[in-house]
């Protein structure tokens, strides 16, 4: 086990190395300047260019691409990710206004909809002809195909009146009381969250479903309720735990998306999480907090990996790993 | 089955969702007044009182709150900063609209050279800064080196500036020499630039503390930046002038204009700013769910001093003609675009100049949609379909342009499909190219464009067209189109240093006709400002200078408005 | 032994064939142009393809008044044809609402929806198709190469694909769109293909590592074919039935990328119509004056499209996975 860690980690390195330094090329190749002007100014629009090399000077805009990687990976090694070259604020404040919000929008989405999900599978497959589940089924297969914006803003049109329209909190959130306040982000939180969850319940609860029929069909289960165990504890406590195992890598696999955020779902909601933040910071060329954002996504999404493989080889021991792979 | 009930519920939600109109409560009906945009007298009458906090509705949220950051200042950053967190030395006066003389503010008096090269500053005594500095001619030297330092990214303030010095010969006298006259010299010098407190401004200029937590002389003092979501003012107890009447000013960034139509319809805002033409229509014939709009709020139409354009990259060889470019004028469908996308709330305008002062020519007509006359006018400058392909071709060259297509404004962008259409039938292709909002002024400095379009704002009155039209600015300054004419070249160098404002406006004026016979650009409309304000809001007025926030006063919620 | 193909297949496949139909014929079901008319003792034949210098600039409605006949296209409005081109200038601004004369409405600028419905069926699926025919290359030749040569080639392409995997596809995007300054598909079809083969080259990968011990492959190197004849004529055409669901699969999944990318106004260049292009209409227009259809219908041909080919994905699989 022990040399099979220390070489996947190892093996991260080079991977964490190519995506930050793609990531690098790719956002500094691109055409267009981090010097966002007041466009409606005429004296704001005319060059200036000494203020302009200096300003390239301070953040070592000039220097080759090369130079310019080599420090940057340096100062990431002592964790200082730099300032905004927008608003000039440390990197690590806008990514920590950013990230509870998706935090908690991504968190609650998954949640539910594993929450949602597990149920629905096992019923799916211990009674697969009820009607019920031939309507929820079809209803969760009819929604997957329907892209994440169109949903939204369709749940805009239709249910506007009733739920907020924008941002995770009312105007007056911070006068509020507690329960008031929990509430309050609840409140705003039944549309995003319903579009960021219906696609994983979709596939979760198919997996669920195929992986306790195949449980369910197995010689144990047929032993086990020959052996005169009730109906329910065969279910749950036999072909529900072993097919969980699929289920909870795939969780691990949805880590990434706690961290990256849906730029889609955060634009039409108004909710400043990550995704938005990347997705203007990019537009803005804001190289600094672009290469960190990408930084902490790569890191996570190689963490999630490893940990959803180690916990694979861990309960199927048909799948030990690191042995003759 | 199900899916029959499916679609069957969703069509019965949506068909519920579309309003018709429905006639208006009884006795809501807008007046005259209200439907033009006018404040009743009653906002400026009434004797004021103090207290109440007012809640301001703005797109954007700032990169920062320092108005000399290039970086920072933006859009209306500038308006809700200056005036009422920090001060200028002079203001405009308000009351003499649309001239817009300068009033006195931090500084006392001033006095002015003959040869207005040197321009003496006196400072009022006893004013101090929020954070307990007093001022002196320190903080201004200090503010304008601060700008005059040419690492700085200052460029939006120091380009007025012509080789300028400012001296300190003691606390409360500042001396400004310059060794080139310019008639805006005096107001960029004296209305342009907030004086900041030369101890806040020691340090690396991009991460000052003021560019977050800003410090002025002002009515109102900083008290927080909620990051994304508003910005929020006290009075300023210690304040030199006439205090400010209500307590707390909020100003709220709601950038989705749907959400922003949404939270005004709640009435979230005292005042709500940049109303989209749309919905500034559509609350005009009122159903009963708007009936708020009429009742609750007074509405405000200003027009700007800002003008859209298109612009014809002259060093290519389609544009380097005026007949084309003036053939192009005649092409786009002015009239079509109004009515249809402005609503008929966008002026359309051929002056470069503020619309109400006396520097536009008002005998100049604007060039209308002509497209027969276009094509003569194109057949003169040798533009023909010559091999009967459609397109028309000189040379051996056919007619065939890219447009920029301006990322920063939605407006903008929707002029490109019309434009390309119309050109169409008249012979000529137009493709569209889109680069994102990093890249767009980018290109335009580089000259690398055939067309593109954009738009010029000026907080004041008077405009120096020198940046935009003069022929030297085609490299650094902002005459992206390459524009010369030594005739608009002598115009802008004379009216640089006319003195005499009825003088320097009929100079203006020629300018005007000079710019409309030669159509560097397609001039294309004044911008209004659509603003509503609730009824209790009292003592404001706009004005080029946007709002006056010290005026500011809410009825109680006891008194009837 | 013959396999029936399920009813559902056989309606997905209809439907995938309706909207390849809808894209190619787009000029013939929607134009501003008609199929034939005649005109001054001229006529025209699909003058939409000829582009006759004469009708250069006439629309549908303007030709109707002063053609002898003319042969209407069935919607006859072209996709870019705005309100400038037409006569009747409304008391309200575009969006409008569905009537008699544009059955789903038109957008902001007075065109008509169901025309850039069929005209973004085109941008669709020429997306999906050509950005899953570069993964589909990428997938067979990278995946053929780690499964084949294993060990080194193999860990450096794993890491490639993990790598690829993990870098997130918006900066990419982005980059792409800014650093091509192509107007056009282009980018968004290279930027499609070139992050989205990982799924194909893994399976290659699984396929190839699979067959590659059985004996005829052996036997081949025996007999002293190369290894690129191997690859090439035996193992990856195996490697096909898989890598030809994921890649239906695959052309779905573009699609939504596309719509997505649209949406968010990084799509195709203006005029083109786009299905995403028209959410974001509708997202601007929400509530003044809530143009319902500039959200539905759009979002209605995503869905089915998406639908369509995953349920012909899953037809696939069920005819061609010999372990079912």
């Amino acid at each position: 086990m022990r040399p099979y860690l220390v070489r996947r980690l190892l093996q991260m390195v080079p991977t964490f190395l190519g995506i930050t330094l793609l990531t690098f090329a790719i956002s500094r190749l691109a055409p267009g300047d981090p010097l966002q002007l007041d466009t409606e100014s005429a004296s704001a629009a005319g060059q200036a260019a000494a203020a302009n090399d200096a300003f390239r000077a301070q953040h070592g805009l000039d220097l080759p691409l090369h130079v310019q990687y080599l420090r940057w990976l340096g100062k990431i090694l002592t964790l200082d990710f730099g300032r905004s070259l927008q608003d000039h604020r440390p990197v690590v404040e806008k990514l920590a206004e950013a990230l509870p919000q998706t935090l908690l929008l991504a968190s609650v989405s998954l949640l539910l909809a594993y929450l949602l999900a597990i149920p629905i599978g096992v019923h799916a497959a211990v009674r697969p002809k009820s009607k019920v589940r031939r309507g929820v089924t079809l209803t969760l297969y009819l929604l997957y195909a329907m892209p994440t914006f169109w949903v939204a803003v369709m749940l805009l049109l239709l249910l506007g009146d009733f739920f907020p329209f924008q941002g995770l909190e009312s105007s007056g959130h911070d006068a509020m009381s507690l329960p008031g306040r929990v509430l309050d982000t609840a409140w705003h939180l039944v549309l995003p969250v319903f579009c960021l969850s219906y696609p994983t319940l979709a596939v979760v609860s198919r997996q669920v479903r195929a992986a306790m029929t195949d449980a369910l069909a197995q010689d144990y289960v047929r032993a086990a309720r020959a052996r005169g165990i009730p109906e329910r504890s065969v279910i749950f406590k036999h072909a529900l735990r072993n097919s969980l195992l699929p289920v909870v890598t795939m969780l691990g696999l949805s880590l990434p998306h706690l961290i990256g955020g849906s730029v889609v779902v955060e634009r039409v909601f108004g909710i400043n999480g990550m995704g938005l933040l990347a997705f203007e910071a990019i537009s803005l060329r804001d190289y600094p907090v672009v290469m960190a954002i990408c930084t902490l996504a790569a890191l996570v999404t190689m963490v999630s990996v490893l940990v959803a493989d180690l916990l694979y080889g861990l309960a199927d021991p048909r799948i030990r790993v690191g042995a003759g792979s | 089955m199900t899916r029959r009930l499916l679609l069957a519920t969703l069509l019965l939600l949506v068909a519920c969702k579309d309003k018709k109109p429905v006639a208006a409560a009884e006795g809501v009906k807008p007046t005259a007044g209200w439907l033009k945009g006018e404040l009743p007298p009653e906002v400026s009458s009434g004797t004021p009182v103090s207290g109440g906090t007012f809640t301001i509705r703005v797109p954007s949220e700032p990169l920062g709150l320092n108005r000399l950051h290039d970086q920072q200042v933006e859009g209306m950053m500038a308006r809700y900063t200056v005036g009422a967190l920090t001060e200028t030395l002079a203001e405009l006066d308000r009351q003499t609209h649309p001239n817009y003389a300068l009033k006195p503010l931090l500084a006392e008096s001033w006095e002015e050279s003959p040869d207005h090269l040197t321009l003496t500053v006196k400072l009022r005594k006893g004013v101090k800064f929020h954070n307990g500095d007093k001022l002196t001619s320190r903080d201004v030297k200090a503010t304008f080196d601060a700008i005059l330092l040419p690492t700085n990214l200052t460029n939006s303030l120091r380009s007025n500036f012509l080789d300028l010095t400012v001296a300190a010969p003691d606390e409360l006298t500042v001396v400004f020499t310059t060794k080139v006259a310019h008639f805006l010299h005096r107001n960029n010098v004296l209305a342009a630039v907030p004086i900041l407190p030369a101890s806040a401004l020691k340090g690396d200029f991009n991460t000052l503390a003021i560019n977050r937590a800003p410090v002025g002389t002002g009515p109102f003092r900083f008290v927080a930046w909620d990051t994304g979501k508003s910005l929020t003012y006290a009075r300023n107890e210690e304040y030199w002038g006439t205090k400010a009447l209500v307590d707390k000013v909020v100003i709220r960034f709601v950038k989705d204009e749907t959400v922003a139509t949404q939270l005004w319809e709640r009435g979230e805002f005292d005042l709500m700013t940049r109303i989209q033409p749309s919905v500034w229509r559509s609350i005009e014939a009122p159903t009963a769910a708007d009936a708020w709009a009429i009742t609750g709020y007074h509405r405000i139409n200003f027009i700007e001093n800002y003008y859209s354009w298109i612009g014809w990259n002259q060093e290519r060889p389609f544009f380097s003609d005026a007949r084309v470019r003036r053939a192009m004028t005649m092409l786009y469908p002015a009239e079509k675009v109004a009515k249809n996308i402005d609503m008929d709330l966008e002026l359309p305008t051929t002056c470069p100049y503020y619309r109400l002062s006396e520097s536009c020519d008002s005998t100049i007509a604007p060039i209308a949609y002509d497209p027969k006359a276009a094509r003569a006018l194109l057949k003169e400058a040798g533009w023909e379909d010559h091999n009967g392909d459609g397109v028309l071709d000189k040379d051996g060259v056919a007619f065939k342009f890219t447009f920029l297509s301006n990322p920063h404004s939605v407006k903008l962008g929707k002029l490109v499909p019309l434009l390309q259409e119309e050109l169409k039938k008249a012979g000529i292709e137009m493709d569209v190219e889109k680069v994102d909002a990093a890249q767009y002024v980018g290109r335009l400095r580089a000259h690398d464009f055939d067309a593109a379009s954009l738009g010029w704002n000026n907080n004041d009155v008077n405009t120096d067209q020198f940046q935009v039209y003069h022929s030297t600015q085609a490299k650094g300054g902002s005459n992206f189109t390459s524009y010369a004419s030594p005739r608009a070249d002598g115009l802008i160098e004379k009216i640089r240093v006319t003195f005499d404002d009825t003088e320097r406006r009929g100079l203006e004026r020629q300018l005007h006709a000079v710019l409309y016979e030669d159509q560097p650009y397609t001039f294309l409309t004044n911008r209004p400002q659509l603003d509503a304000i609730k009824t209790h809001v009292r003592g404001i007025r706009p004005s080029l200078a946007w709002y006056d926030l010290r005026r500011v006063w809410l009825l109680p919620p006891s008194a009837k408005p | 032994m013959r396999r029936r193909i399920p009813l559902r297949g056989r309606l997905a496949l209809t439907a995938v064939i309706l909207l390849v139909l809808t894209a190619v014929g787009a000029d013939l079901l929607a134009a501003h142009l008609p199929l034939a008319v005649r005109v001054d003792g001229t006529t025209y034949w699909l003058p939409i393809f000829r582009q006759p210098v004469a009708l250069r600039g006439a629309t549908q409605q303007q030709l109707a008044t002063t053609a002898e006949w003319i042969w209407r296209t069935p919607v006859p409005w072209g996709p870019n044809q705005t309100f400038a081109a037409n006569a009747v200038i409304a008391d309200t601004p575009p969006p409008w609402g569905p009537d008699l004369q544009h059955w789903l409405g038109t957008d902001e600028l007075g065109r008509d929806v169901l025309a850039r419905l069929i005209h973004g069926a085109r941008v669709s699926l020429t997306v999906g198709f050509l950005s899953v025919a570069i993964c589909v290359f990428i997938g067979l030749l990278l995946g053929g190469l780690a499964g084949y040569y294993g060990r080194g080639v193999d860990a450096v392409i794993s890491r490639i694909t993990e790598i690829m995997i993990t870098f997130p596809t918006l900066f990419f995007v982005l980059a792409v769109l800014g650093l091509l300054r192509i107007s056009s598909l282009t980018p968004l079809v290279l930027v499609i293909g070139f992050t989205r083969w990982t799924d194909i080259a893994r399976l290659v990968r699984a396929e190839v590592l699979k067959l590659k011990g059985l004996d005829f492959i052996t036997a081949s190197r025996a007999l002293g074919l190369s290894d690129a004849r191997i690859l090439v004529r035996h193992l990856l055409p195996n490697a096909l039935s898989p890598v030809l669901v994921a890649a239906t699969f695959a052309v779905a999944s573009a699609i939504l990328i596309e719509s997505a990318l649209s949406f968010l106004g990084l799509g195709a260049p203006p005029p083109t119509a786009s299905w995403g292009e028209l959410l974001t209409q509708a997202h601007r227009y929400l509530t003044h004056p809530g143009a319902w259809w500039l959200a539905i219908f759009p979002g209605l041909c995503i869905a089915v499209t998406v639908l369509a080919l995953n349920e012909l994905g899953e037809a696939l699989r069920g005819l061609l996975d010999p372990r079912a």
